[in-house]
């Protein structure tokens, strides 16, 4: 079975599609625990890509082809997993994304939620252009551990303040991470504004994610 | 010691300063009047700024550990983030002098109609039966020219010393448009001057003409003195945003200054008084223009991009305190959209994209590329937001096209391991300091026609190299935090993470044109010619753009580096009052893509960063390439 995770964590990595499906239906088959799967394989894969990311050995298109290969592989694995899953474990954190009001860009937030996603979070994507009442509304309705809020241009960073100040002003602060990203955003700014937490890409986040949310339980 | 001001020197030019304890290296050099580099505008993100502090203290910051790790013992700061506590001496590299700008003759044939034109009169003895006034003479005598002007106010008062009352008086007339501007005694027609103005983000060039004889009499260019708020338009409508009318009068008085430094230096050159300069012409992306007239440019900052006026300008110069003929005019050329100026427009007029049969693609390669495809029949416009890698920013030894950058480089496989990495270095003969946005192009597509650099944009590892017997590598290699790079010199490196910001940087350009082309219905097969614009595009490659495929896969003697057009319209306009009607109906004609519009831009861009196959790109690749 050793030869069969190793497989699926290359096909991972280079994105095959095939290899990586067939491995892990032969994981599947034999009755590999779902969860050694996910910990050690998949997560694993998903890890080095993250590290391999942000040494530039892999790009865009690799990134986004491992991450349809990890949720096919996913939608295996996951049906098994739940089948076993104990009904008291806790459930994943949910992630609320958004990209900042006046601001179209989301290659990156969508980044940081596929890697959120293959990391063990929820991620709920709020979408672009996405002003502080919608943002307000969606924590309230759906109660995220984290919001992430991402803004790539310099004059749409300082939206992250409105957004973070309104959290404030309707008594949400306390209850949600605020974590902030994207190209001009700063470890200091996110300071300023009094972020919890700030990644300059998505591996980090996903680092900075799963710290922040450790601490807050 | 409330009020005290502190010494800081700068080195090697010995300039000092004075300023209240707080304020950085960086904005007391910048009050100074001296150039550091930066691309991020002072907010200690672009590690461009770094200076040595000689003597003095000088706290260490987080950016500094970010960006300078290395030379912290000896001192290297980023000057925008170490305020000053006491007085200092500090060394700032060599780097941002004056700027290379590609300056050309008129490339078209423009019969000379200028706007502004100085009419020689005689004007006969006025008697008892021919008692007209002097201003009715002056304007009889323009009748007869042709011409039924306005009288500017300022003219009266000058007229009777110009104009006698008992003998026949030989004057100059200087009508702009329509309107008499100025009367002078005897003939001074040979002065009659305007300058065309490129009014760039980063740099700013002015050209004076000669309007009688239609040529070029000084050209200079300069950094625009914005350039310490920050490198693209952003972060200049950012200040604004962030500093209210201050800011903004700021941004406003900096290009003011700007263009009144050319004007100084270009009239001394050819040795003419401001007064002799009738008109200015200007082209320059929306937001410099706003800036230019003190208008904020605040909503075009961010979705939906809304400009306060993208139309014409015609004013009189003196109220927005450009200084030349006390009557003299500024004209502005109008712009397409938010993104795609009038620069733009100007590069239209004086490319005749849109008024000939041949299908062209123009690319302004800049921080904002923009597109213009088409021909007589349609023509299609973008902008692809590259940022700012081809200027140098992201780029770990990135620098601007100034003294020391490497602008070419070639590999040679051939030659062996001492002659294969040939430089070519802006000053000539002086140590190689860094890469500008052509070098940058150049190495990555050597390193791609080399076999160094896969489809995907990853370098081949040391040990792949060597297992291959590649000559060149021992220049591979990789650094303490595991990221590969290859060694230009000792000192210049290209690391891995710089190419992904090429990569995204023509990824993005690649992707407005194609979409530009899809909107246009057309395919690469029906281009007739590529056109490179914008100072930056003469330096560029047209072999190594091919290659990253930054533009489409066309013979290499279609793709052609046509110079800073804009400047060239600019000037076009200045000498003919009918090309100038051209340029001003363009926008009416040119169809605008909004590429945040395009259903499947993410999709196309990140296809878009890796490179094309090399069959279909290398030299000789293409039917019409010249033989290699
Ligand atoms: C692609 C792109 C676009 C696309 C966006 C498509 C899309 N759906 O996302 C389009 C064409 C729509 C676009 C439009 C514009 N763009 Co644009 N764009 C870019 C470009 C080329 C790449 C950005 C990108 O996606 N990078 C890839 C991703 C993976 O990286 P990333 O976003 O930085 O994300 C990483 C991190 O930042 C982090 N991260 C991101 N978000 C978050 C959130 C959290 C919570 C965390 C923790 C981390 C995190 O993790 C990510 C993954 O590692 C950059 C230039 C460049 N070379 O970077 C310009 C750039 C960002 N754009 C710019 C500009 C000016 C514009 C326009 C105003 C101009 C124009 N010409 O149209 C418009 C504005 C539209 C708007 N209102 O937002 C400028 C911004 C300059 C500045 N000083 O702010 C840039 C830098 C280019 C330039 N000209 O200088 N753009
Ligand atoms: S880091 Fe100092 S100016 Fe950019």
């Amino acid at each position: 079975m050793h030869e069969d995770l190793e497989a699926l964590k290359r096909a991972l990595i280079v994105a095959d599609m095939d290899l990586g499906i067939a491995a892990v239906q032969r994981l599947v088959d034999r009755d590999a625990d779902p969860t050694w799967i996910l910990e050690e394989g998949m997560a694993v894969a998903m890890f080095d890509l993250g590290e391999m990311w942000k040494r530039g050995e892999v790009f865009l298109p690799e990134v986004v082809a491992s991450a349809e290969v990890f949720k096919a592989c996913n939608a295996i694995v996951e049906p098994v997993l739940l089948a076993r899953k104990d009904p008291d474990a806790p459930t994943n954190a949910l992630v609320l994304l958004a990209t900042v009001k006046g601001d179209l860009h989301d290659l990156g937030k969508n980044m940081v939620g596929a890697m959120l996603r293959t990391s063990g979070f929820d991620v709920h994507d709020l979408g672009k252009d996405v002003g502080a009442d919608t943002i307000i509304q969606a924590i309230r309705q759906m109660q995220p551990a984290i919001i992430g809020l991402s803004a790539l241009l310099t004059t749409t960073v300082p939206y992250q303040e409105t957004v973070i100040k309104k959290l404030e002003a309707a008594g949400l602060r306390d209850t949600v991470i605020v974590m902030v990203g994207g190209a001009p955003v700063t470890p200091e700014w996110a300071e300023k504004i009094g972020a919890d937490g700030y990644a300059n890409n998505a591996p980090e986040a996903v680092e900075i994610a799963r710290k922040l949310v450790g601490a807050s339980q | 010691m409330a009020g005290r001001k502190l010494e800081v020197r700068y080195e090697p030019s010995g300039t000092t300063a004075h300023v209240p304890p707080g304020t950085t290296l960086f904005n007391a050099a910048h009050w100074a009047g001296i150039p550091i580099e930066s691309t991020c505008g002072g907010r200690g993100t672009c590690g461009k700024c770094k200076v040595q502090v000689l003597e003095g203290h000088a706290e260490r910051t987080l950016a500094d550990y970010r960006h300078v790790s290395g030379g912290l013992d000896e001192g290297w700061r980023l000057s925008c983030q170490c305020e000053i506590d006491g007085d200092m001496v500090v060394d700032v590299p060599r780097a941002l002098m004056v700027p290379k700008a590609a300056t050309m003759g008129v490339g078209r044939f423009v019969l000379l109609e200028p706007n502004a034109v100085k009419y020689l009169l005689t004007l006969t003895t006025p008697t008892i039966v021919d008692a007209r006034s002097r201003l009715r003479r002056v304007i009889d005598a323009l009748v007869i020219e042709g011409l039924e002007v306005t009288v500017a106010p300022s003219v009266l008062p000058r007229l009777s010393a110009v104009i006698g009352d008992d003998e026949v008086s030989v004057i100059t007339a200087t009508v702009v448009g329509d309107r008499l501007i100025d009367v002078e005694n005897g003939d001074t027609t040979e002065r009659a001057f305007g300058v065309s103005i490129d009014v760039g983000t980063t740099t700013v060039v002015a050209t004076l003409m000669d309007l009688r004889s239609g040529g070029a009499a000084a050209v200079e260019s300069t950094i625009n003195r914005q350039a310490p708020f920050g490198a693209d338009v952003l972060t200049r409508v950012s200040h604004t945003q962030m500093h209210g009318p201050e800011g903004l009068e700021q941004l406003r008085a900096a290009i003011v200054a700007t263009i009144d430094g050319l004007l100084g230096s270009v009239c001394a050159t050819a040795g003419i008084g401001r007064d002799d300069v009738l008109e200015v012409v200007a082209a320059g992306n929306a937001t410099m223009l706003h800036l230019l007239l003190g208008v904020d440019p605040e909503s075009i900052g961010h979705s939906p991009f809304i400009a306060t006026f993208l139309e014409p300008q015609d004013l009189r110069a003196a109220d927005v305190d450009v200084e030349i003929h006390p009557e003299g005019r500024l004209v502005l050329f109008p712009s397409i959209g938010a993104y795609v100026g009038a620069d733009i427009v100007a590069d239209m007029l004086a490319t005749g994209v849109a008024r000939e049969p041949v299908t062209r693609l123009l690319v302004d390669v800049g921080t904002n590329g923009e597109i213009v495809i088409g021909n007589e029949d349609r023509v299609v416009t973008t902008a692809a937001p590259a940022g700012p890698a081809f200027e140098g920013g992201q780029i770990l030894h990135g620098m601007r096209a100034t003294e020391g950058a490497i602008e070419g480089v070639v590999l040679d496989v051939e030659a062996g391991e001492e002659g294969a990495v040939r430089l070519q270095v802006i000053g000539g003969d002086v140590e190689p300091l860094g890469l500008c946005g052509s070098g940058l192009i150049d190495i990555v597509a050597q390193l791609r026609l080399t076999g160094l650099l896969d489809g995907g944009g990853m370098l081949l590892s040391p040990d792949e190299a060597l297992a291959q017997e590649h000559p060149l590598a021992s220049r591979l290699q990789v650094d303490d935090e595991g990221v590969r790079r290859f060694a230009l010199t000792d000192d210049v490196m290209i690391t891995q993470r710089d190419i992904r910001e090429l990569q995204q940087a023509k990824g993005a350009i690649a992707t407005g044109i194609e979409a530009a082309m899809r909107e246009r219905g057309l395919t690469v097969a029906g281009l007739d010619e590529v056109l490179l614009a914008g100072s930056f595009g003469t330096y560029i490659d047209p072999l190594g753009a091919r290659v990253l495929g930054l533009v489409p896969p066309v013979a290499v003697d279609r793709i052609r580096a046509v110079g800073n057009t804009a400047s060239e319209g600019a000037k076009m306009a200045l000498l003919s009052f009918r090309e100038r009607e051209v340029a001003f109906e363009l926008p009416g004609f040119v169809e605008y893509l909004e590429l945040s519009g395009v259903e499947d831009f993410n999709e196309r861009f990140i296809a878009n960063v890796g490179f094309p196959p090399l069959e279909l790109v290398r030299p000789g690749a293409i039917a019409g390439d010249p033989a290699p």
